[in-house]
Order: structure tokens, then C-alpha cells, then sequence
């Protein structure tokens, strides 16, 4: 399995490394903003993304967009991790296309289930 | 500011360090208000800015050992780089203030900035007066968390 960590934040872009380690998921490249995640999602194929929401230069959701705007990627699962859990931005990235959705903070066990839950395990 | 804004704040700092660094927090004293302008800072210094339905900041300070001790602890790892120490500060500052940003209305928030250093100033010119919050973490030491916030 083929993973795409898209946060502006290292420290998390570690955690969640860990996370997919402990799933046996060892392909795993990154980027810290939605421009350097749309590179790579064209260069490569990923089984999902992982999309932080509040990033600079391009944000999670434009992100999201681009990608449901793609027939290349219009199936790519896309799971968001965001800080700011409001329903009406849950519901924007629902209508957008996310996959799923998981709020920091979150414990390793959440972030798991999330993508256990996105594949149907 | 509305008392309420801050109820938040302290709820969201619970919550995060508990799910994020497995440490419990407590508040260690009174609120004090401090008037907008020139105040006091030290150690690591974090900031971030909120718009949306409210205007304002959420200001984090510890000393860098504490920082230190929760920024290895976050990331479960014994050697942290001064990046780590950065980088994993503002993305606690970010998630605490979005938690509680959730509470509040239709909130966005800023990319958070980090600095350190002794005897820092920083200069506000928000209309509202700095709600501080006093805490610490019981095995490690203090740290504020600062609020300055109005509705639009």
C-alpha cells in the first residue's frame, strides 16, 4: 500500500508515519502543502492520502477539490485530519469529496481506525 | 471578551495534551487580565491569529525545558532536533486553538509562528485585553495560555 501524508507539520507528519509503520504500511511519501501533494499525486500512485486541512500556500480543501477534479484522481480515497472540527467544515469537506474525516487531537488507536474503517477492515 | 470564550481554551488544552502527549494538565491559578500593548514573554513563545465569526490570538508560553520534555513526549521520541521542538509546539498551539475554535462560531485560523528567547516583548495591537490562563503541567512546570478575542 501506497500513502501520501500531506501536513505542514513534520512532528505530525511523523506521528502519523508511526501510526501507518505499526499497519505495516512502509510506502509512504510526504509533503507539507497541497501544491507539493498535487506533484506527487501525479508522479505517483496512492492507495489514499492522508490531508491536513490548515496548510499554507494551498489549503486541505483546495486541495481535496483539485483532486475530486481529476478523472485521474476522482477515486482516490482522501482522508482529512484536521484541528478545526466544526460541523460546517466537516460537512463542506463531506460535500467535497472527503473520504473521511479524523480531528486532532487524536490518539495513534483513531487515526488507525480511520483508515481501517475508510478500507471496509 | 465574553468569560465564555475562555472555558474553551482550557478544555481543548486538557483534551490535546491528554490524547496527543498522554499528560494530564491543570490550571495553577486565577485569570488576570492584561491590557493590550507591550507584555512580557519568555522561553518558547507560540502564536497564532483567529478570523472568521470572532477576530483575535491564542498566545503559548513554557520554558524550553518543558517544551522539551512535552515535544519528546509527542513524538515519543527520547532526542528531539531544535525543528522538532518548533515545528511540534505550533502544531500543539494549532491543534488546541482549533479545538476550541470549533466551540466558538465559524473560526479560521492562521498558520501558528513559533520563537523562543528570555526577555522577549511582544506588541499587541488587538482591541481586546489578554485573558491569561495559568496552568502547568504537575511533573513538568507552568505554561500560559493567553487569549485575546472580540466577536465581529
Amino acid at each position: 500500500m501506497k500513502v501520501l501524508l500531506t501536513d505542514d507539520s513534520s512532528t505530525m507528519r511523523k506521528i502519523q508515519k508511526r501510526v501507518l509503520a505499526s499497519m505495516g504500511i512502509e510506502d509512504v511519501l510526504e509533503a507539507s502543502n497541497g501544491k507539493e501533494a498535487l506533484d506527487l499525486i501525479g508522479q505517483h500512485k496512492f492507495d489514499f492520502v492522508l490531508l491536513d486541512v490548515n496548510m499554507p500556500e494551498m489549503n486541505g480543501m483546495e486541495t481535496l477539490k483539485a483532486i475530486r477534479s481529476n478523472p485521474d484522481t476522482v477515486k482516490l480515497p482522501v482522508i482529512m485530519c484536521t484541528s478545526v472540527a466544526d460541523k460546517g467544515q466537516v460537512m463542506e469537506a463531506i460535500k467535497a469529496g472527503a473520504t473521511n474525516y479524523l480531528v486532532k487531537p487524536f490518539q495513534p488507536a483513531d487515526l488507525q481506525k480511520k483508515i481501517e474503517a475508510t478500507f471496509g477492515k | 471578551m465574553k468569560i465564555e470564550y475562555i472555558n474553551p481554551f482550557i478544555q481543548a488544552a486538557e483534551d490535546t495534551f491528554k490524547a496527543m502527549c498522554s499528560v494530564d494538565v491543570e490550571r495553577d491559578g486565577e485569570l488576570t487580565v492584561r491590557k493590550a500593548g507591550l507584555s512580557p514573554a519568555y522561553g518558547l513563545i507560540g502564536v497564532i491569529g483567529l478570523s472568521g465569526s470572532v477576530k483575535g490570538a491564542v498566545l503559548m508560553t513554557m520554558d524550553v525545558g518543558t517544551g522539551r520534555k512535552v515535544i519528546m513526549k509527542f513524538l515519543g521520541e527520547t532526542m528531539i532536533t531544535e525543528a522538532d521542538l518548533f515545528d511540534g509546539f505550533g502544531e500543539l498551539l494549532n491543534i488546541i486553538s482549533g479545538a476550541a475554535a470549533a466551540k466558538l462560531g465559524k473560526v479560521h485560523l492562521a498558520i501558528p509562528a513559533v520563537m523562543t528567547g528570555e526577555n522577549q516583548k511582544i506588541h499587541s495591537v488587538q482591541c481586546s485585553p489578554w485573558v491569561i490562563i495559568p496552568m502547568r503541567f504537575p511533573e513538568w512546570g507552568k505554561f500560559n495560555l493567553e487569549v485575546a478575542m472580540e466577536e465581529v
